[in-house]
């Protein structure tokens, strides 16, 4: 009987520490952020997988081989959107268009959510630069406000 | 004596005339065709209608890689850059957009037939103090396959087109210096 009232009043002390946890790794995400490139970053492929960091009033954002750093003073607005695309992506989508009786349209019914990033910034001579990312879904948000704290500049406010 | 003069200068004319239409403004060209050494892209206005922010970027971005490629400007700028104040015989690109209609990608995949995305731009050309060049209206759709943002790309094709029929390939082949600005 005691055990199970030391248990129970250990209970809250367990959620808040999870709690702290969760909202801790919501702020920070030690591993960076695994984004597509869609378009916009010039010294990265488009369609490439990278991983990206804000860090020290800066925005980090590596390919394999490639990579970009923007200042996040640089940049004057943010948005954020949501979009879904083809969970069979790619060649094997090329290839879906040849599976007989519709295969390829059954294929595409299939598809996971999305959120893009759009930033605008200068470069060091004030020319204009579009960039575009999309990412897991809620993780737009989080990456507009950890820019906005760096220092970018956002016509929408983070919410 | 008289000869010899005769055929060097006949032997100059066409480089006389090469040199003079190289110097003269764009509509004065024997092709008829415009020529400018440098263009100064803008992001195209969506005024009442709403455009998408991803959308606004990517036909920005398109616009300046394709029209970059057609290679009848020396150096092509994005708005904004300092470095396109003193350069001569530039050109502005300003776009306005006409309508725009989203799409659904799953729905093309689904049906084929609907849920096309559809944008149409006024574009402009016009010379530094504001005197227009070309004007024309110019138009990207995806219909069948792609993701909504390739109709930017197609747009961007259809500019490029519009501009290897109206512009001339520069006369001068030397690049500048610092190279093509990114």
């Amino acid at each position: 009987m005691r055990n199970h009232r030391a248990q129970l009043c250990l209970l809250p002390a367990i959620f808040l520490v999870l709690g702290l946890s969760v909202s801790a790794s919501a702020q920070t995400k030690p591993g960076g952020y695994v984004v597509q490139h869609v378009l916009g970053l010039e010294n990265i492929a488009r369609n490439a997988r990278c991983t990206m960091n804000i860090d020290g009033g800066e925005m980090r954002v590596q390919a394999k081989t490639q990579e970009e750093i923007i200042k996040a003073s640089s940049i004057e607005d943010v948005f954020t959107g949501a979009d879904s695309e083809r969970i069979v992506g790619g060649t094997l989508e090329v290839l879906s268009l040849a599976v007989p009786f519709g295969g390829s349209r059954f294929l595409s019914l299939f598809r996971r959510k999305v959120d893009t990033l759009t930033l605008e910034y200068r470069d060091e001579n004030g020319a204009l630069h579009g960039a575009v990312l999309t990412m897991k879904p809620g993780e737009a948000a989080e990456v507009k406000k950890q820019l906005v704290a760096a220092g970018a500049h956002a016509s929408i406010p983070a919410m | 004596l008289i000869k010899p003069f005769l055929r060097r200068l006949i032997a100059a004319v066409p480089l006389i005339l090469a040199c003079t239409a190289a110097n003269l403004p764009a509509q004065s060209r024997p092709s008829g065709k415009l020529s400018a050494s440098a263009i100064e892209i803008y992001p195209a206005g969506s005024g009442e209608i709403k455009l998408p922010p991803e959308f606004q970027m990517a036909i920005y971005e398109n616009l300046i890689s394709r029209v970059e490629k057609t290679a009848r400007f020396l150096q092509v700028f994005r708005e904004g850059d300092v470095r396109a104040e003193g350069v001569p015989n530039l050109v502005v690109m300003h776009e306005e957009l006409r309508d725009f209609k989203a799409g659904s990608e799953r729905l093309r995949d689904v049906t084929t037939v609907a849920g096309a995305t559809t944008i149409r731009l006024r574009l402009q050309i016009s010379s530094r103090d504001g005197r227009i060049l070309l004007d024309r209206e110019v138009k990207g759709k995806v219909r069948f396959y792609g993701a909504n943002l390739r109709a930017t790309d197609d747009l961007a094709k259809d500019v490029t087109k519009l501009i290897r029929e109206n512009f001339d390939v520069p006369w001068t082949s030397t690049k500048p210096a610092a190279g093509p600005p990114r």
